[in-house]
């Protein structure tokens, strides 16, 4: 009863701004819903539309697209990076730090910042490209071959978050295993694949669901960038399910959105839980 | 002999310290960049060649960002002042009073509640996106309290806990010995003097990160307020940010990128001053296990 | 205004943005009527026009309805209409009005703007979606990766697809009301 008192504020708010609404969102993803007259069951259209609407699996390819290319470069960026910043040298507290720097920018003003370095005629990058000899520098963000690139690219930047959360798994790591592996003759390498790697997996495997849920809900940066332009190259599962609510008023179709982004989520962590159990190594079991 | 084992150790310092050089220089020079900018002049920006440092420094940039006509600057930090402060304080406080239930106190369902807590972190904002939005104005409508074009729906669900914040408050609660909550206990303390007698004062480092967490991500926050405030005058500073983005072409970057310090400069400054229980915060969310 | 594109479809109000952004170029420019699709039609155009409305609920009704009253004069319509480089609204002009224009080119407007094939912009239910749809189209075609034809006629298909389903939507909620 006392616990029960003590959760009630946080029960509370999981009723009425978690489980209500999720709810609410399924019932309305069976409508026709414009927010402006009462929502008209359908059954099923939405889903039978959305499934038939090029520009869903325009949106759903892209997504996939980015994070193909996003997560595996971000988590094997931010392993390396914390692997370096595991090793007994001097400065470490300094590169941590500036390591870590870029990942407290907020995404709206790491958007400008970006939009900046990589404006085409001035921006940083393309005057520094231009500078060591290139002719034909990409116009980046406004390239329908670059823009997808470009939106990757910087997203390694943001990265620092991951890397600490992996200096510290690493830090975990029994100095003693270490010291066993190099007495049996095992180089670096072989050290870093046979002992690090499987001791710090539980966090390889956190990390690429965090992952997982954050790149396949991208918004902010291309939503400023881009506007999911050119062509749509880089309009993204979120960014039409916001535009379908907020600037056509379908909030059914944008629930029905909404419901099948929750259950790719949902099946690609259990994919990674199913295989995690391959070669994800907990201590003591 | 020790000539041979010494230099490949010796090298790989060396290799390990130049590709941090790299790494650091690549992750340094956009914030460069951005101060660089915000110091210009519009024509050195639009120059053929540019300089690394500006010529000449021109600081009244920083007062134009505040003097701008398309830009209410002072209102939108003040805005965003007033929803961190309420959403801050209503998310540390509320969240130690779930993560103390989770984490001292036995009772049936506890375990299954916790774990239906945690799995709330992995839904997708979008799912509850849309319905929180027409929940806001049917509570506009029906209840005579404006919600839709106020900060309300930015800071009134913080004051119920979020899971993010109870996780974190109860792996520190459940560090603190039991005895002394017993010994208080036998003394007559109740449950709730207990928690916020004893508990809260010994818990001030991790109710700090988890307020400076709140903090920035509420600062941070653009999705949230770009749903829910209507009205420029209520926008928060990335929402404003925006504003000096211009749609036809010739933005000022001067301007955006002295607008864009601004916004980065206090979490900087939040960081460098709680550096050490920012990345002991952050290293035990992957802790999870 | 950089001085580096020939021709853009632009309205009135264009004048003042040269004008504004690259005086040098005041003397420098002209305009003609874009040409219409079918050859027997000519001043093809969309016309409009921003309203005043008196909100519901609102605190000051006389007065706004008088701040309406005195834009609407015939005196003070020319003056904003002259300072915005854009036609007068009204039926009656003063004598001179269109011959001392900011806009050296407000003769081209006015007639175009009283021609019979001038029509407001169709009230649609899906604006917003006809504006990404052709964003998006306009972006293809500069990238060449649709013809005109092409392009416009999935956009039609689309645009059509969406607007039978929201009047379809419409019916259905109107024949459950009675």
């Amino acid at each position: 009863m006392r616990g029960m008192a003590f959760l009630s504020p946080w029960l509370i708010g999981f009723f009425a701004f978690t489980l209500i609404p999720i709810v609410m969102s399924l019932y309305y993803s069976f409508c026709d819903y414009s927010l402006l007259q009462p929502p008209l069951f359908k059954g099923l259209q939405n889903y039978r539309l959305l499934f038939r609407d090029p520009v869903f699996w325009k949106v759903l390819i892209n997504t996939a697209i980015y994070a193909a290319m996003a997560l595996p470069l971000g988590l094997i960026a931010a392993l390396g990076m914390a692997m370096l910043l595991n090793l007994k040298i001097r400065g470490q507290s300094i590169y941590r730090t500036i390591i870590f720097l870029p990942s407290l920018v907020p995404a709206a003003a790491s958007a400008m910042l970006w939009l900046w370095l990589f404006n085409a005629k001035l921006g940083l990058i393309n005057v520094v490209l231009r500078a060591v000899g290139f002719v034909n520098t990409p116009g980046w963000l406004t390239d329908v071959h670059w823009a997808m690139p470009a939106l990757v690219l910087m997203s390694v930047w943001g990265i620092g978050n991951t890397v600490i959360i992996f200096l510290a798994g690493l830090q975990d790591v029994p100095r003693e295993l270490y010291e066993a592996a190099s007495i049996d003759g095992a180089t670096a390498l072989r050290r870093a694949w046979h002992v690090t790697l499987p001791m710090i997996s539980p966090i390889i495997f956190f990390n690429l669901v965090i992952g997982i849920i954050g790149t396949l809900q991208v918004f902010v940066l291309p939503f400023i960038m881009t506007q999911g332009g050119p062509a749509r190259s880089t309009y993204f599962y979120t960014m039409y399910l916001y535009d379908n609510a907020f600037s056509y008023l379908k909030m059914g179709y944008a629930n029905a959105m909404a419901w099948v982004q929750l259950l790719i989520v949902l099946a690609l962590t259990a994919l990674a839980a199913w295989s995690s159990k391959r070669w994800v190594h907990y201590q003591g079991n | 002999m020790t000539s041979q084992t010494k230099s490949p150790a010796y090298l790989g310092k060396i290799a390990a310290h130049s590709t941090l050089l790299v790494i650091c220089v690549v992750a340094f020079v956009p914030f460069f960049w951005m101060l660089s900018t915000s110091l210009k002049t519009l024509p050195a920006i639009m120059a053929k060649t540019q300089t690394i440092l500006p010529h000449p420094f021109q600081w009244h940039n920083y007062l134009d960002v505040f003097r701008n006509e398309k830009a209410n600057f002072l209102l939108w930090t003040r805005n965003t002042l007033v929803i961190a402060v309420l959403g801050v304080t209503g998310t540390t406080l509320s969240s130690a009073v779930a993560a103390y239930g989770f984490a001292r106190l036995r009772f049936r369902g506890r375990n299954a509640l916790f774990i239906i807590m945690l799995s709330t972190m992995m839904l997708p904002f979008p799912v509850t996106m849309v319905s929180l939005f027409s929940l806001f104005r049917w509570l506009g409508d029906h209840t005579g309290m404006a919600w839709l074009g106020t900060f309300k729906p930015l800071w009134v669900p913080l004051w119920f806990g979020s899971a993010f914040n109870i996780f974190l408050l109860r792996q520190f609660f459940i560090t603190i010995p039991n005895e002394l909550s017993e010994s208080a206990r036998i003394d007559g303390c109740s449950e709730f003097g207990i928690f916020w007698r004893i508990i809260m004062p010994l818990s001030k480092p991790a109710l700090a990160v988890v307020a400076l967490f709140a903090f920035l991500s509420i600062w941070n926050d653009f999705l949230g307020p770009l749903v829910y405030l209507q009205r420029p005058e209520q926008f928060t500073l990335v929402l404003g940010l925006q504003n000096f983005q211009s749609k036809a072409g010739g933005t000022s970057w001067h301007l955006l990128m002295a607008a864009s310090v601004l916004v980065i400069l206090p979490a900087l400054l939040l960081f460098f001053l709680a550096q050490k229980s920012f990345i002991e915060g952050i290293a035990t969310t992957g802790m999870k296990g | 205004m950089a001085s580096t594109v020939a021709m853009v479809q632009q309205g009135t109000f264009f004048a003042n943005m040269i004008h504004h952004d690259n005086p040098s170029m005041d003397s420098d420019w002209g305009v003609a009527v874009f040409p219409s699709a079918d050859p027997k039609l000519n001043d093809v155009t969309y016309c409009n026009c921003d309203v005043l409305t008196i909100p519901r609920g609102a605190k000051h009704k006389k007065e706004a309805f008088e701040f309406i009253a005195f834009v609407n004069r015939q005196d003070e319509m020319e003056k904003l209409a002259n300072l915005g480089c854009k036609i007068s609204p009204l039926v009656k002009v003063t004598d001179g009005f269109l011959e001392h224009h900011n806009n050296p080119y407000i003769r081209v407007f006015d007639k175009l703007a009283a021609s019979p094939n001038a029509h407001p912009t169709e009230l649609v239910p899906i604006l917003p979606e006809i504006n990404d749809e052709l964003t998006s189209f306009t972006q293809q075609l500069i990238l060449l990766q649709v013809t005109p034809e092409d392009g416009l006629r999935q956009v039609q298909e689309r645009l059509q697809q969406k607007y039978d389903r929201f009047m379809e939507d419409q019916r259905e909620r109107r024949s459950l009301a009675f």
